[in-house]
């Protein structure tokens, strides 16, 4: 995929203002590849999440953090201090015009700063306002610090990762802002304000969004009283008996090859079986089957009925032929017979991927500055009438000041030069 | 004046498993009408997936299924049956959006391809999610959520340095793609409400999944650098771990940004003198020396609770979370005061829990009208009241088996 040229996109025409850091940055990010004009607005010096690695060639510089490019493509960016009397002018006039304001400070910030939904309202009946918080505006815990490991626990799902033995854990990277809530319920928000003309406040929670990774968990407890824990890089099928007991088996689902690993899904049943029969066809091929796996009707072997030692015979056997296999062949062989198996991809095997290659997957988006092209990942869906675009990288700090406040805002250089020398912006 | 976000939005919602049933149940809470169209014969595998209600499994007792069909009406079908195409045809135009979460060609087998969709109704919106995206060599691949966090690379960056990858929870990539594919239907709804045009979406969740990775991806494809396992070790916090609380496999979760918060901390912990020992001075230095910083706080946190501490980091304004159980997301104060759990009685099931979205509309707050639908529960309503079949038609269809029951 390359940049793309004009085309109709889902929100051409439309402004967000992005005072978000880290919590938010993704938000606006993608309603820039819809189409808006997003417009990146830092404090003066430059936004504190400048400072979030990796950074280009390791080199510790707040226009060269990767995790800003990242989350900063399809973005303007000017500087501007919403605390300085001035500054909140300006913002509320950029108000005016725009369709988004998306903010990620602490609960009471925005209206400690007469900026809350309440007088952005009353600037702008129209404006969708939304606010990121680790907790919601409202509630015992909106006013807690958090970070993505101690949102994650919140949420239930640190809970259940990792190995019985040792500490539960999170994700080696932060995960917690990008799960695309705060984005739905800006999109939901607008669609509503296009029909009615009604802006409103989309006060998103982190905690919220996250507890759905916990997928079951929460339903084992309501329904079954069964509370889950974690298990490692065992499947473990948990179910409350009808005689009130609770069962609990466990299947390896992570098999070492000759040069890293795969996951499988090794199961009967009539989800599973047509997979695992078609898995021990393929092994059937080069290796000697046992005779308690020869012939099985997998697809009737039930996941409320199998047995420890069943299971345990399956990932014996399947242990075995994997340690012979190079996973990006077994992987590819495996795809053809529509097996469940993956291979645990690192990124450099995610830019050899197949299908994403022939998808076009992949973004080249120059920094000049750098003297470079990176790749980037591309669409995260894709429309037959309006194409996400990639049009320009992530801003450089106050990059559009005068573009906006000059060019567009129509202040005069003077002006510009006052507000500069004021720290406004 | 419309109260929600998607009334008057007909949605047919050919879903399957998470995603796509997930995707829609969003827009069913904001005022969509939804019809889940389903087979008793070849029921979604979700309907057989446990916790069932009482442990008794049934067609109409998964908690899972539930959960991601909320406020949904549900009909019964036998889509390979002769008439089923007189039933498609008056519920295709009855809809403004049909959403397919199988395999690519599942729909074109029933005859239910864009171009058939179209020609049925021109300016029908038409979303389909799967696993890696509906053309390309890999574009059948068989999996779910946990396969496809493998091969999207979540798995190789979860786990200890000195351990095997993947020990991560679920079917993690289910759940940004629900909601991209979620902000995908209202995008084209807003395009379809501007100009008048449907559209097709080919929502891959393999792609999907990737924008979470971006800063890692751009570590290898900028600086020629794999991202590797780390256990709970941070980039910029530290001390960053869980720690062992009172309690049987009791966790609280902390986080040490800043000098600030360090020294907040050392407070909290009572300014023991390993805190003052220069080994502990700088975060540089805690870095190196954090095997021996993490036995030091564990030693202090096993004399609390993992709800004492958070108070006690929190009053000081430490980062600090109770790795907390499913159990007790459901007495959370913070949830309670949300409304995250919303009890609804289903028919079979009585009453139990479902969740509402992430986020809260102040003029449009998510409505719970229903719990998830048994089997066909809503043939007669949706195909007379809403297709406007007669009670004739109805019984023909129903003796032929089009109209399938259990």
């Amino acid at each position: 995929m390359t940049l793309s040229t004009m085309t109709e996109t889902i929100l051409g025409g439309k402004r967000v203002l992005d005072i978000t850091d880290e919590k938010g940055l993704i938000c606006g990010k993608q309603l820039g590849d819809m189409g808006a004009d997003v417009i990146k607005i830092e404090r003066p010096g430059g936004d504190p999440a400048r400072n979030i690695g990796p950074f280009y060639n390791d080199e510790i510089h707040p226009e060269k953090s990767l995790h800003w490019f990242a989350f900063n493509l399809n973005k303007r960016g000017v500087t501007l201090d919403i605390e300085n009397e001035q500054g909140k002018e300006i913002f509320r006039e950029m108000v005016q015009d725009a369709d988004f304001v998306i903010e990620s400070f602490r609960p009471g910030y925005m209206e400690q700063q007469g900026l809350g939904y309440p007088d952005l309202e009353k600037i702008n009946p129209r404006i969708v306002l939304v606010s990121i918080s680790p907790f919601g505006q409202t509630g015992p815990h909106a006013q807690h610090k958090a970070s993505d490991l101690t949102l994650m626990s919140m949420a239930g799902m640190v809970n259940l990762c990792g190995d019985p033995e040792r500490p539960p854990l999170r994700m080696s990277v932060s995960q917690s802002y990008l799960f695309g809530g705060a984005l739905c319920g800006a999109m939901a928000a607008h669609y509503f304000r296009e029909i009615t003309g009604q802006g409103q406040w989309v006060d998103v929670s982190i905690q919220q969004g996250l507890i759905y990774l916990t997928l079951q968990a929460p339903l084992m407890w309501d329904l079954n009283r069964i509370n889950m824990t974690r298990s490692g890089s065992l499947a473990r099928f948990v179910r409350r008996e009808p005689d009130g007991t609770v069962k609990v088996v466990t299947g390896h689902t992570k098999f070492p090859t000759k040069d890293g690993y795969v996951e499988i899904s090794l199961a009967g049943g009539p989800v599973y079986g047509s997979s695992t029969r078609s898995l021990f066809e393929l092994m059937a091929e080069t290796e000697e089957i046992p005779e308690e796996l020869k012939d099985k009707e997998w697809e009737a072997m039930s996941m409320a009925t199998v047995t420890q030692e069943e299971l345990d015979s399956l990932a014996d056997f399947t242990s075995k032929y994997c340690a012979k296999q190079n996973t990006m062949e077994l992987y590819e062989e495996t795809v053809k017979r529509r097996i469940m198996l993956a291979p645990q991809s690192t990124t450099e095997q995610l830019l050899l991927n197949p299908q994403l290659n022939a998808r076009k997957f992949w973004v080249e988006v120059e920094h000049p500055e750098l003297g470079t092209t990176i790749t980037y990942p591309g669409p995260w869906t894709r429309f037959s009438e309006t194409p996400l675009v990639f049009n320009r990288r992530a801003p450089l700090i106050g990059e559009h000041n005068a573009e906006i406040y000059g060019s567009e805002m129509g202040m005069s250089e003077e002006q510009l030069m006052t507000l500069k020398s004021n720290g406004v912006i | 004046m419309i109260k929600q976000p998607f009334e008057g939005v007909n949605i047919v919602d050919f879903g399957w498993i998470g995603v796509g049933p997930l995707a829609s149940e969003f827009l069913a809470n904001m005022g969509a009408t939804v019809v889940r169209v389903e087979s008793p014969s070849r029921p979604d595998p979700m309907r057989m997936a446990p916790p069932f209600k009482d442990g008794e499994m049934g067609i109409n007792r998964s908690g899972f299924y539930a959960q991601n069909n909320a406020n949904k009406y549900g009909v019964s079908l036998d889509l390979y049956k002769p008439n089923a195409k007189v039933i498609l045809k008056r519920l295709i135009n009855w809809a403004d959006v049909v959403t397919s979460g199988f395999s690519p060609g599942a729909m074109e087998k029933w005859g239910l391809s864009y171009n058939e969709l179209r020609a049925i109704k021109e300016d029908i919106v038409v979303m389909a999610t799967c696993m890696q995206g509906q053309t390309g060599p890999h574009s059948k691949y068989r999996g779910f959520g946990n396969t496809l966090a493998a091969v999207s690379g979540f798995y190789y960056i979860t786990g200890w340095p000195d351990g095997n990858p993947g020990e991560l929870f679920g079917a993690y990539t289910d759940i940004p793609n629900s909601f991209y594919t979620a902000v995908s239907l209202m995008a084209a709804l807003d395009y379809h409400r501007r100009t008048g045009e449907g559209q097709y979406i080919d929502q891959s969740q393999f792609e999907g999944s990737l924008q979470l990775l971006a800063p890692e991806i751009l570590y290898w494809t900028a600086n020629g650098r794999i991202t590797e396992r780390r256990g709970n070790r941070d980039s910029i916090a530290v001390p960053h771990g869980t720690f062992p609380c009172q309690g049987t496999d009791r966790w609280v979760a902390i986080a040490v940004s800043t000098d600030e918060e360090w020294r907040a901390f050392c407070e909290v912990i009572g300014a023991p003198p390993w805190t003052k020992d220069a080994n502990f001075s700088t975060p540089e230095l805690r870095r190196i020396n954090e095997d021996a910083l993490e036995e030091r706080i564990s030693e202090w946190t096993r004399n609390y609770t993992p709800q004492e501490v958070m108070d006690k980091m929190q009053e000081k304004g430490v980062a600090a979370g109770v790795v907390q159980t499913a159990e007790e997301l459901f007495s959370d104060p913070q949830l309670q005061a949300r409304g995250h759990f919303v009890p609804l009685e289903h028919t079979e099931m009585g009453e139990h829990m479902y969740q509402s979205a992430p986020f809260l509309l102040n003029k449009t707050p998510n409505a719970f009208n229903r719990a998830a639908p048994c089997i066909g529960e809503h043939n007669e309503y949706v195909f007379k009241e809403l297709l406007g079949f007669s009670n004739d038609e109805l019984a023909d269809l129903i003796a032929d088996g089009t109209i399938e029951y259990e």
